[in-house]
């Protein structure tokens, strides 16, 4: 009884122990048989990828993530994991971080980069390491959807603002108004239509008259061909070539009559280069004038002013003011004046018969 | 006068310093009662060196207070197996994928209701057995018999209880998981039209190495509590068969108070 009871407890405690490593073991996925191979990628991050999730190629579970740790620089993430030795590599390997479904549980995929040329992968600083890329968090598409909904929402809340019952009664009379429009329009292709088969009518009406009139053309080229061959028409060919002689003859004689005609243009041809060397120079002393020409301006002017101030004064002497207008307008000065010369005339003359009488008296020095 | 006279004698009549004399009496009997379960379990520590006289005796406890208890720790994890995959796809229905229900069975039965609920039937077993079963010994004075012999009580009959429920709550408890996990597969494959890949898969979707430790951590200090409370009210209890009784009540509400704090202990220390 009593080496039965340690039995029964000894086989109890070894088959808890047994079933709890077991447990472990299965619940982790990890291969019963040891033997796995462990691969190392790169990452600039890694999302939620956490030490056990899944690998997979081609969509089928091959191991499982064993280690996630930063870079030495800690600008990168290595991710180690242990996957089934009989895995083919991918020439091209490279390593996918994505979501495994939309509650957050995430796997590593073993991929060819030719798959995903829109991808970056981040290149492997050290032998063995395969370079990896991740795709967007679930959260950021989240957040994505989150935006675009903010927006139709907007968008939405906008049209709803727009589209009042008012909106709604003119897009319905709209809608009216181009029910009518359409009806007056397929009254006016109608009527067109009639006019048309009118035309028609008329065009073909029109074709049978050419039609007719092509054949009375014909029948009176007919006509003219008989005609001709009658001989009626030779003796209005010889007329005209009469006709015919006669202005040769005319024309020969104005040929002559406008034989001096050339020497005339030629000397109208001398003439018309003379002038045209005259105006040559004229050209150029008008050219040499400007200068001058462009002074007479404030020349005239100037004199314009000068005349009006003469003018001013000729006038004020004709008015009588000033001395020159009193020396002008009054006779007695006038006659004060002639005797004044008169008697100097008679001094000058004076002096030219006696000089002594007037310089004798004078010294210099 | 006289109504002075009447309210000094009700003055006197009433013990003002009852209140004071209940609530000092309170801690007094709590540390009281805390120094008491200190020195029985430092009594305990000591008495693990006599391994002459626990040793031979553990085995059999462990027979008794373990495996005999196998089948009601089992027959509850089955059901509570059964509940929790139906209670996840009837919640899950149409938003979730199915194959969580399988993370969610795996994942509670470890970590929560295969200790918890272990040890809540365990501790109603074992406690209330060993309870039971040392306080008859003490009310008929068999444990002063032993002192009277130079035995060490402690030693032979605390200690090999204590080792034994220590060392059989978490292997029960992993027998327990292992069915609750098992039982709830069989009912998502049977009943809600699951394949056995989705359940593992569900399984292994949030699975961490760490939740079998915690498992064991919890369940251990599960089974020390159970049969530490036990043998301390059993050891203590006075008078006759009613005093047998209370300490084996007391024993499974204490074991049974002890466990739910110890679950949330452990999460707040070990899962935060």
């Amino acid at each position: 009884m009593k080496w039965k009871n340690e039995a029964l407890v000894g086989l109890v405690v070894i088959a808890g122990i047994l079933t709890a490593l077991a447990g472990a073991v299965w619940l982790s996925g990890r291969s019963w048989s040891g033997e796995e191979r462990t691969i190392t990628a790169t990452f600039r991050g890694v999302g939620a990828l956490e030490v056990g999730n899944p690998v997979k190629v081609r969509g089928v579970n091959v191991g499982r993530v064993t280690d996630i740790r930063l870079s030495e620089r800690g600008d990168g993430v290595f991710v180690n994991m242990s996957v089934r030795p009989d895995i083919v590599m991918p020439s091209d390997a490279g390593v996918l971080l994505a979501s495994e479904s939309l509650f957050g549980d995430w796997m590593a995929q073993i991929v060819s980069r030719g798959q995903y040329p829109d991808l970056e992968f981040v290149a492997a600083q050290r032998g063995r390491v395969l370079p990896g890329a991740s795709l967007p968090d679930i959260s950021e598409l989240t957040a994505v959807a989150a935006r675009i909904s903010s927006d139709i929402e907007t968008l939405s809340a906008r049209i709803q603002l727009a589209f009042t019952e008012e909106t709604a009664l003119t897009i319905r009379q709209t809608l009216e108004n181009v029910g009518e429009v359409s009806d007056q329009l397929e009254g006016f292709i109608g009527q067109q239509t009639r006019t048309y088969d009118a035309v028609s009518r008329n065009v073909l009406g029109a074709t049978e008259n050419v039609r007719r009139t092509t054949e009375t053309a014909s029948l009176t080229a007919t006509d003219i061909r008989t005609t001709i061959n009658r001989g009626d028409v030779q003796a209005i060919l010889a007329n005209a070539r009469r006709a015919s002689a006669n202005l040769e003859t005319l024309s020969s004689q104005l040929s002559a009559s406008t034989g001096g005609i050339p020497g005339v243009i030629a000397r109208v041809d001398t003439t018309v280069a003379t002038f045209g060397a005259t105006a040559t120079a004229l050209n150029q002393t008008i050219s040499a004038l400007q200068p001058s020409l462009a002074e007479v301006g404030p020349t005239l002017v100037e004199a314009r002013r000068a005349m009006g101030t003469l003018s001013t004064a000729v006038g004020a002497i004709q008015q009588g003011n000033g001395t020159l207008g009193r020396l002008a307008t009054d006779p007695a000065l006038y006659e004060e004046m002639q005797r004044a010369i008169e008697t100097l005339r008679r001094l000058m003359a004076d002096i030219q018969q006696n000089p002594a009488k007037y310089i004798g008296q004078v010294q210099v020095f | 006068m006289l109504a002075r006279r009447g309210v000094r004698s009700y003055l006197d009549r009433m013990n003002l310093s009852l209140p004071f004399a209940i609530v000092g009496g309170a801690i007094l009997g709590l540390l009281s009662s805390f120094g008491q379960f200190s020195r029985f379990v430092g009594d305990l520590i000591r008495a693990l060196t006599d391994v002459r006289t626990w040793g031979p005796l553990t085995v059999g406890q462990m027979r008794r207070l373990g495996v005999d208890s196998l089948p009601i720790a089992l027959f509850l994890s089955c059901f509570t197996g059964i509940v929790l995959a139906l209670q996840a796809s009837y919640t899950f229905t149409g938003a979730i994928p199915l194959y969580f229900v399988g993370a969610l069975v795996t994942k509670t039965m470890i970590l929560e209701l295969g200790p918890v609920l272990t040890g809540l039937a365990l501790s109603g077993r074992v406690g209330a057995n060993i309870a039971a079963e040392l306080g008859t010994m003490r009310v008929s004075e068999q444990i002063d018999a032993l002192e009277t012999m130079a035995y060490n009580p402690i030693a032979y009959l605390v200690v090999p209880r204590v080792l034994a429920g220590t060392i059989m709550v978490p292997l029960l408890v992993i027998f327990s998981n292992v069915l609750g996990i098992a039982s709830g597969w069989i009912t998502s494959m049977n009943v809600l039209d699951m394949t056995s890949a989705q359940f593992v898969r569900g399984s292994r979707l949030f699975y961490d190495s760490f939740d079998i430790v915690y498992c064991i951590i919890k369940s251990t200090s599960f089974g020390l509590t159970i049969t530490v409370l036990g043998c301390y009210q059993g050891f203590n209890t006075r008078g006759g068969a009613e005093g047998v009784g209370i300490a084996t009540t007391r024993a499974v509400v204490l074991a049974s108070m002890m466990i739910l704090v110890l679950d949330a202990f452990w999460a707040l220390v070990l899962l935060q």
